[in-house]
């Protein structure tokens, strides 16, 4: 029983990391800009498919037909010859190895880019009308994104391969002493587990120990007495808001072995990262990464068949289940602010 | 173990499957719930495990090229079960193959198979019954059987309205030759092996004839 | 209106021998805002020579704070109409951020400690944007009280304590008018007391200052002149010493 329990809280903190990583990301862009950043989810997309372009660059081929030859349904025989690994020999290959690794550098200027100009271009005339306005423009920007990865790519999941060094799980048990192959899990997840600490980590880290960080916290408290100290706070914020698009991005890219990308995977996540938002408390980046995790278990351990059998179904709803009953408890959610959202 | 369907993440369903003692999983998920469920089942490692001694087995009950695209590398040595594939060797089915190849340069998924077998048969029935009326039309395919459509003699049995055919074993191709080349025939089981007592599920069939239209 | 009533542009005599240039060294010229449509500061005018302390006194909802905060240009509330120089630069066409950058600072009314940063970072922060004043050390010699705290969360701060926290921030700003905002307000009196001495201290320097204090008392005590406003309109201008003397003045606009 033991190792049930074990597995099952390993993949609730794995579910939990993924789920404060995106609520990061929609926290950073609430607590500093005021929006509800409804294409945050896009962002995610826009990150999975990033690592979709960067593997397409990496194996393209040369097609030579060979009409000689005919497929089995008709058509002449194509030979493809891959690119990369021609021009760079095995190098080539550890690249298209790696492709999702290496898109995680390419990732990050195109995300920062990709933030900013969403922010000085649209968003940013929309601070001053409702929330309501915020939103619709917001969940538009997201459908607009959506339906050009769709024109582009097509509507089918494209699988993205992980390094064939870390496929397969890893014995943890073996590590920790117990038999072997009693507890194994996916290598790839516990390195998006570590990633998604080094990334929540790397913020908390940017925020509290640099002045940059400093100004940002300042400004999430009280915008106007940092401007009225001279400080230009718009432009921190916009650039908080390529921050939390490039942590999109990134939690997207590294998603992509675990499933298999289309143009819809970030509206999986938005509804989800709404919840976990709400109950840590509107604006609040540790309340975020908390409730984050503490959804994650829950869910993880709400799908368990003993669990099942006493409330059948509990594993399809214990989040909004665990959402409700927060609010009504604490309105504010786990670690919200006063006056959030509430004036 | 019963999942909701659509999710993106299964993976909170296969850790219990880990321990459990069983030694196959038949994951009856199909089109975006098996290309997620599949990989992330793989990735678990429940494809190479051993379990009770034996070789542990993921099946697919309903196995279709789109999918087995989409699920990518995780479908390799996967066995599961499929109406058709075209690399049947029959008249109908080479045939088939070759005009929908060349017509968009693909060979057909069985899920292309199923609409154009589907819509012959609905006209030839639609022809024998001389209407669209629909009750008609579902007398004239009751117990209808017919042949060369690639799955051999087949029918649709009047008493539960279930298509009795042979259906193939495939496998998830271990070494691609081409983005087509996702799944190998393993074995045509005949329809005397799959054809069962109608009575296992029974039911009622409901009336053949059509709501009232609103006015 | 009453006959002491008299608009600023009568009262402003600039000694012959200073007039350099056509303008004061800080100028308010018929400002008007708004929050949101209801209409507050409506039509002030105020020039101020360089060093110069000037009160800014009225009844509660006067405008007292509403003008301050135009001349710092924060958002709310919204300058519709008016212009507003400052050492020759136009402030009314500026941010808040940039009128800072111009020299203004504004000690907000409830002292707006920022929640989360300790004494040292609110310091820190004032120091951020281009255009330094008092260095650090400077600051911690003038207020041992801060230096003692420079650990601990401002916000936890006793309210004399986040006064002189929010004085030592402007002052740490490269300053060229400072708008203090009731700085006694909530104060015990040995409180009151202490910033008094610290404003005091401070006045040699030369900083030209408007303050705003419902303890009119203890304003006309610092200042050179004053301005009374009420509802939004300037009603009163001269020296501090012409408010001291006219009780009948005092009475009826301020209430003592
Ligand atoms: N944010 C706001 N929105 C709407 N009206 C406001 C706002 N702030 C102040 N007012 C109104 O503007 C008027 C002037 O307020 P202001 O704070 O400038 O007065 P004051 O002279 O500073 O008063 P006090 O001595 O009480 O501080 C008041 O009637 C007040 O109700
Ligand atoms: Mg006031």
């Amino acid at each position: 029983m033991f190792e049930v329990i074990f597995l099952q809280f390993l993949n609730g903190l794995d579910k939990g990391a993924a789920y404060a990583l995106i609520a990061l990301g929609l926290t950073l862009v609430f607590g500093t800009l005021g929006v509800v950043n409804f294409a945050h989810g896009a962002l995610f997309m826009l990150g999975a498919f990033t690592a979709v372009t960067v593997r397409l660059f990496l194996t393209m081929e040369t097609v030579t037909i060979d009409p000689t030859q005919l497929s089995p349904w008709g058509q002449p025989l194509e030979v493809r010859e891959p690119l990369v690994q021609a021009w760079l020999g095995d190098f080539g290959g550890v690249l298209v190895n790696y492709s999702v690794p290496v898109s995680i550098l390419i990732a990050i200027p195109i995300m920062l880019l990709i933030g900013i100009a969403l922010e000085r271009g649209i968003i940013k005339h929309f601070y001053k009308r409702p929330h309501a306005d915020q939103i619709l423009v917001t969940f538009g920007l997201a459908i607009v994104a959506q339906e050009v990865i769709k024109s582009i790519y097509g509507p089918n999941p494209i699988p993205q391969p992980m390094p064939t060094d870390l496929r397969g799980a890893a014995d943890i048990g073996a590590w920790l002493g117990m038999q072997a192959n009693i507890i194994t899990y996916p290598i790839w997840r516990l390195i998006y587990f570590l990633f998604a600490g080094i990334v929540i980590g790397a913020v908390f880290a940017f925020l509290q120990f640099t002045t940059f960080g400093m100004v940002v916290r300042a400004g999430m408290a009280d915008r106007e007495t940092v401007s009225i100290l001279g400080i230009n706070i718009d432009r921190r914020f916009t650039i908080m808001f390529g921050l939390a698009a490039v942590v999109a991005g990134l939690a997207g890219v590294m998603y992509t072995p675990l499933l298999p990308p289309n143009y819809h995977i970030g509206m999986d996540f938005l509804v989800l990262s709404f919840v976990v938002v709400v109950v840590g408390g509107m604006g609040s980046l540790p309340g975020a990464v908390l409730a984050g995790f503490l959804l994650g278990i829950l869910q993880s351990f709400a799908s368990m068949n003993q669990v099942k059998a006493i409330i059948p179904g509990i594993d399809q709803i214990i989040i909004y289940l665990v959402a409700v009953v927060i609010l009504l408890v604490r309105p504010r959610g786990l670690m919200g602010r006063r006056g959030v959202m509430e004036s | 173990m019963r999942t909701p369907l659509g999710s993106s993440d299964y993976s909170q369903y296969l850790t219990p499957i880990l321990n459990s003692g069983a030694d196959v999983l038949i994951l009856n998920h199909y089109g975006l719930d098996m290309v997620n469920s599949l990989p992330q089942a793989v990735q678990f490692g429940l494809r190479d495990r051993e379990a009770n001694g034996k070789r542990f087995e993921i099946i697919v009950p309903m196995f279709s090229e789109l999918m087995a695209k989409g699920a990518g590398e995780a479908v390799r040595g996967i066995i599961g079960t499929s109406n058709w594939h075209w690399n049947l060797q029959d008249p109908g089915s080479v045939a088939f193959t070759k005009s929908f190849g060349a017509e968009y340069g693909a060979p057909p998924s069985q899920a292309a198979h199923t609409c154009y077998v589907q819509t012959l048969l609905y006209a030839d029935a639609v022809e024998r019954a001389g209407t669209f009326y629909p009750p008609e039309v579902i007398k004239a395919l009751e117990g209808h059987e017919f042949d060369g459509m690639g799955n051999g003699k087949t029918l649709y049995r009047a008493e539960d309205h279930q298509c009795m055919k042979s259906v193939l074993v495939v496998q998830g191709n271990s070494a691609p030759t081409s983005e087509f080349d996702v799944l190998n025939i393993v074995q045509e089981v005949g329809r005397d092996t799959t054809t069962y007592d109608p009575a296992i599920f029974g039911g009622e069939l409901g009336p053949a004839e059509p709501a009232p239209l609103c006015a | 209106m009453s006959a002491i009533a008299m608009t600023s542009e009568t009262v402003v005599q600039t000694p012959a021998a200073e007039v350099e240039t056509s303008r004061p060294f800080f100028s308010v010229r018929d400002v008007h805002s708004y929050y949101g449509e209801s209409y507050i500061v409506q039509g002030v005018s105020l020039d101020i020579r360089k060093g110069e302390i000037l009160a800014l006194l009225g009844r509660n909802g006067a405008g007292k704070s509403s003008t301050l905060r135009t001349i710092a240009r924060t958002d709310s509330p919204q300058m519709r109409q008016g212009e507003i120089w400052l050492d020759d630069q136009p402030i009314h066409q500026m941010k808040s951020f940039e009128a800072a950058r111009a020299g203004i600072q504004l000690v907000p009314e409830d002292r707006r400690i920022i929640p989360g940063l300790t004494v040292e970072e609110n310091i820190a922060l004032a120091k951020v944007a281009p255009g330094h004043g008092w260095d650090v050390e400077q600051i911690y010699e003038s207020f041992p009280r801060l230096a003692e705290r420079r650990k601990q969360e401002g916000v936890t701060l006793s309210g004399g304590e986040q006064q002189m926290l929010a004085i030592a921030r402007a002052l740490a700003r490269d300053l060229k008018l400072l708008l203090l905002d009731e700085p006694y307000e909530g104060l015990a009196p040995v409180i009151v007391h202490e910033i008094e001495r610290i404003l005091h201290s401070i006045k040699p320097l030369g900083i030209t200052t408007i303050i705003v204090e419902q303890n009119a008392v203890a304003a006309l005590k610092l200042a050179d002149r004053a301005v009374i406003l009420d509802t939004g309109e300037v009603v009163f201008s001269g020296t501090a010493k012409e408010v001291l003397d006219n009780a009948e003045l005092r009475h009826e606009y301020l209430a003592i």
